[in-house]
Parts: structure tokens; sequence; C-alpha cells
């Protein structure tokens, strides 16, 4: 294997490769978080991801949507949902779209997991999705207090624990999870 | 060391003079390489690797109190530290083969480290999938670049994980062909180390894991008419058994012939399996026609691997060595027809358990004219994995089950017994 004047060259345009995609990876991520904000509601699961560490795994109370019949819409795939905000500051889905909107930015990509009919309404399609936001990392001596406390959160309906996520042109970063406008690390250190 | 005790001791007896003594030491540093750097260079390796998966347990720690600016730096400078080390390599020390290895190993960990940190610090969506391509993709150019056989290794297990990751499971499987890019990317680099450093340790872990890649990679061809898969496995596995007994490949492994190993155990493992009548009921249950069998893509796989197990069958009689092959050598043939009619009859089953006895006896009648141990106790293990699979087919008493073992047990000990004491013989003779 003797190509010895060319190996430099090849070694920094490999250099620069390792490090662009890490980089690309922190800039998109950076660019979702200057998206529109929202909190989702959500109603958890401990489990250990080898390379990423502890992290809870959060599920969404918001996580369907009525839609008309016509459109037939099938398992796998991709919607594009708008959102809004209720009366009490969580996200909620305003807008369906079986195509990338290119009027705006604050739409989030996800693909569709099922789709159920409507009880008595032809006319309409229930699908369901699964957010890409899905997992919430934190140190692991506190992963598993944070789980417990999340799951007797949700129990307690004085208690209203939500994810902070930024969203921005069909991609979302979860910032934060929150109970009662505390971050839920926080309240597992106080506690 | 034991050499080194050797030589002095005949020195010592008067058996050989001073100047044969420094010949024979002088042989084998030039055949071996220098007994020093090698520890230098496993030393090295392991240091790195232990210092990269150190910094992979920390990335799983957390680290909750730092800012995301602080903590994205930090997840950089791993890799920035990784490839600072690789270029001192490149520049001040391309010749020695430890920091090659040892620096290669520190930025293949880091490579990993740094993207797993970025996606728990921005709490990213989890494929494991695309995270394992990534930093494989990553990491290939340094086997190249670096001619680092430590990172050809990791590449190896690293792509075969992302093969398993990925819907490898689901039936029908769909071809992954971005793995036999990645697995034929990496082809050059084994042709490399194959010709200039057969003996390594290195090269001779590369004989275990390209074969046991190639078995595992078989598998996504699994379409539709699975059953042919059975065929291909064992054309795969006799071109494998094939290749390791050629005449001029044989001498090239230094220690254990892993195509040989891979070949017979895995020929006579799957020929175990289909010595039971379950499988061959869902065989002759799972019947697809001859036309589905045709049109597969199982097929279609098939025709190459019998057409090179075949190949490497002829390049044996043209050897004259084809005698030394047999029976095993020749399953992947004779197990077509009985396929075939596995689908029609349950004399199939009987067939494949008489093909078991006669690699068992064949077997263990080559490892007495060759006087070898090992192949005469491959025959043994053979015909004892047998009757055990029988036992669980057929109704015996306890007993009788007990007197059987204990006899094929009694049958293992003479046999190696009569073998050494030939072995003995001879060597007085």
């Amino acid at each position: 294997m003797k190509f010895n004047k060319y190996i430099l060259p090849a070694f920094a345009i490999l250099v620069f490769v390792q490090l662009y995609i890490p980089l690309k990876m922190v800039l998109d991520s950076e660019k979702v978080l200057k998206g529109q904000e929202l909190k989702f509601k959500t109603a958890p699961i401990d489990p250990t991801d080898p390379f990423r560490g502890k992290y809870i795994v959060l599920s969404f109370e918001e996580n369907e949507a009525i839609v008309p019949a016509f459109q037939k819409w099938r398992k796998g795939e991709l919607a594009y949902l708008g959102f809004t905000s209720d009366t009490d500051g969580f996200a909620i889905i305003d807008t369906v779209y079986s195509f990338k909107p290119s009027s705006t930015t604050d739409f989030l990509e996800v693909p569709v997991t099922r789709v159920l009919r409507v009880p008595n309404n032809d006319n309409k399609q229930k699908i369901r999705f699964n957010y890409p936001f899905n997992r919430y990392y934190m140190e692991e001596s506190k992963a598993y207090a944070a789980e417990v406390f999340y799951r007797n959160s949700i129990r307690d309906s004085t208690k209203v624990t939500y994810a902070v996520v930024s969203i921005n042109n069909g991609k979302a970063i979860l910032s934060d999870v929150m109970c009662n406008g505390v971050s839920l690390k926080d309240l597992v250190d106080v506690n | 060391m034991s050499l080194q005790k050797n030589i002095k001791e005949l020195l010592e007896a008067g058996v050989i003079s001073p100047e044969i003594a420094d010949n024979i030491q002088n042989y084998y540093k030039t055949k071996g390489g220098n007994p020093h750097n090698r520890l230098f260079v496993v030393f090295g390796v392991i240091g790195a690797l232990l210092v990269g998966l150190g910094i992979i347990l920390i990335v799983a720690h957390n680290w909750d109190n730092l800012s995301k600016e602080i903590k994205t730096i930090l997840a950089f400078i791993p890799l920035l530290i990784g490839q600072g080390s690789c270029f001192f390599t490149l520049s001040k020390k391309p010749n020695s083969i430890a920091w090659r290895e040892s620096s290669a190993t520190f930025l293949f960990f880091a490579i990993g480290s740094c993207i797993a940190l970025v996606g728990q610090i921005y709490n990213l969506p989890s494929n494991l999938s695309s995270f394992i391509l990534t930093w494989m993709l990553l990491a290939l150019p340094l086997v190249y670049i670096l001619r680092s056989a430590a990172v050809s290794l990791f590449y190896l297990i690293g792509i075969n994980f992302y093969l398993i990751q990925g819907d490898y499971w689901l039936n029908p499987v769909s071809i992954n062909y971005t793995y036999w890019l990645l697995f034929l990317a990496i082809f050059p680099f084994y042709y490399y180390l194959f010709k200039s450093k057969p003996k390594s340790n290195f090269t001779n872990f590369h004989h275990w894991l390209i074969p046991l890649s190639l078995v595992l990679g078989l598998g996504t061809f699994a379409k539709g008419t699975e059953t042919l898969m059975l065929v291909n496995f064992l054309s795969l596995l006799g071109a494998f058994y094939l290749f390791s007994q050629l005449k001029n490949i044989k001498n090239i492994f230094p220690r254990s012939n892993s195509y040989f190993i891979i070949g017979a155990l895995g020929t006579i493992g799957i020929l175990l399996g289909l010595s039971f009548f379950e499988i061959w009921d869902e065989i002759y249950e799972l019947d697809y026609g001859f036309t589905k069998y045709i049109e597969s893509l199982e097929f279609l796989v098939a025709i190459p691997l019998i057409l090179i197990a075949s190949y490497l069958l002829y390049m044996h009689w043209q050897q004259k060595t084809i005698n030394s092959v047999f029976p095993i050598g020749f399953i992947f043939l004779i197990f077509i027809p009985i396929f075939i009619l596995g689908h029609f009859s349950a004399a199939a089953v009987f067939l494949v358990n008489l093909l078991l006895l006669a690699i068992g006896i064949f077997t263990i009648r080559k490892g007495v004219q060759t006087s070898n141990l090992g192949t005469l106790n491959l025959g043994l293990l053979s015909i004892a994995a047998l009757i055990c699979c029988r036992f669980f087919d057929l109704e015996l008493s306890f007993v009788l089950r007990g007197v059987i073992f204990i006899l094929v047990g009694i049958g293992f000990f003479l046999a190696n017994y009569w073998m050494l004491k030939q072995t003995q013989t001879n060597e007085i003779q």
C-alpha cells in the first residue's frame, strides 16, 4: 500500500469530514431551537441507551388527529403538523398537511403509525403518530428518580407535566421536561 | 521465552554449537518480528481501547451541571485529541505500528463519542442504525490512511452490529445493500494483510471475522423462500471448508484454520439441525412450488455460491487432494437432491442422519490414517452430537441413555489414547 504523498492530504480531508458531521448536527439543532417553542403535555417508561446514557421515554397526549377520509392516509406516510396553543398554553394540532408546507417553517414532520376509523363517521379518519422527541436524557443517578417522580405526577391531577419543544421546518428539539413550571432535573435534585 | 530456554538447554548439553544457536534465534526474529515490539503494539492498542471506552462511559454519565455550549465544546475535545495524535503519528512516526494502531483506535472511539454526546446534549431522536452507520463511515478511511488492523477489526464488528440493528430479523427481510458496500470496502485491506502479514495475529482475527460476517450477511437474502437458504448456507460453508484445504492456503494459517473450523462445524451444525423431523415437516408444509423457487432471490444467490464451491472442489481434483476433503467438502452438492426429496418424502430426514453418520465415520478414519488428533476428535464429536440429538427424538429410558453416554465417552477416551500411543510409537521408530 504505497501512496505516502497522498496520505496527509487524505487525512486532512478526513479530519474535515469528521468535524463537519457532528458540527452540522449542532448547527441544525441550534437552528431548530430558534423556531416555534411549544409545550407538549406528557402522559412515561426507564431504559438505557448504551452510547448516550440514561433517559426517560416520554409519550404525549396530543398524538392523534382527525382528518378527512378522502385523503386516504396510510401507515408509514409522512404527515406535516401545524400547532397552536390552547387556553392553558399547551400545544394542540391545528393543521395536518400531507405535503411539506412552503408558506411556513413552523411545522413538524411525523410518520403516521396508525390509521383508524372514526365511529359513526365515514367522512373522517383518525391518524396517530409518534413524536421524534420522545427521549429526555438525564444524569444516570437522577434518571430513575425522575421517572418515579414523573409517574407520580401523572397520577396527581394538581400537577401538570409537559415537554418544552422547539420546532422548525419539520424538525424538533426537546429542551426540557417541566412539572408545574419547574424543570424535572431541579425537582429531582430538591426531592 | 520458551525458545530461549530450549536453545540455552541445547547449548549446555552440547547438542548445538553457539553459531547454530545464533542462527536459530535470528531466524525466529526475522520470521515472527521482535516480540517486544509486538507486546508494545498490544499494550498500546489495549491502552487506547481502555481510554476510548472510558470516554464512552463518561458520555453515558450525563453532565447536567454544565451548560449546553460547554458540553458541546467538551464533546469535540476527544475527537480533536484523536485527530492530533493521528497527525503526529503520520508526520513523525509513520512506520511505528504501535503509534499507528493506538492513535487510530483512540480516534475510532472518539468519533463515536462525539456523535453520541451531541445527540445526548440536544436530545436528538434516537436511531442506533444510522448512528453506527455514520460512525463506521467516518472511521473507515482510518483503516487505509493509518493502515490500522485494530480499527479494521472494530469496523467489521461495527458493521455487523449495524446489520442486526436494522430489519435483519423481519420476515421477509430486505436486502441491506449498504451493509454489503461497507463489507466490500474493507476487502482491499484484508487482502493487504493477507499478502503482507500472513502470520500476524491481527490477520488471524480477520480470518475469523470475515467469514463470520459473510455468514451473517448471507441471511439478508432470505426474502420469501427461506427454506432455500439451507442450500445457500451449506454452499457458503462448503466453500470455506474447501478453500481452507487448498494446498497453498493451508500453510498460511498460523495456528487455527478459521475457514476450516467455520466450514466444517457450520456444515455439521446445519445437518444436525436438519436431522430432526420437525424441520422437514416445515419444509414440506412451506412447499413454495418449483416456479416460485426458480424466480426467488434465494435461488439467484444459490447459483454463484454453488458454482464457487464447485470450482473449489474442481481445484482439489486438479491438485489431487479430492480425497482429503471427502466427505464434508461434498455435502453442499449431496444436500441438493436431499432438499428436493424433502418436499415429497420423509426419507430426506433419514438420509441426513446417514450423511452425518458417514461424516463421523469417514472423519474418524481420516484422523486415524493421518494420525491427526483434531480430525479424529471432529469425527467422534459428530457421532456423539448425532447420538445426543437422537435422544430428543427417541423414547429411551434414562438407564439406557446413561449407558450409551458412558460408551461414547469410553470410545472417545480409547480412540484418543490409542492415537497417542500410535504417535509415540512412530516417533520412537
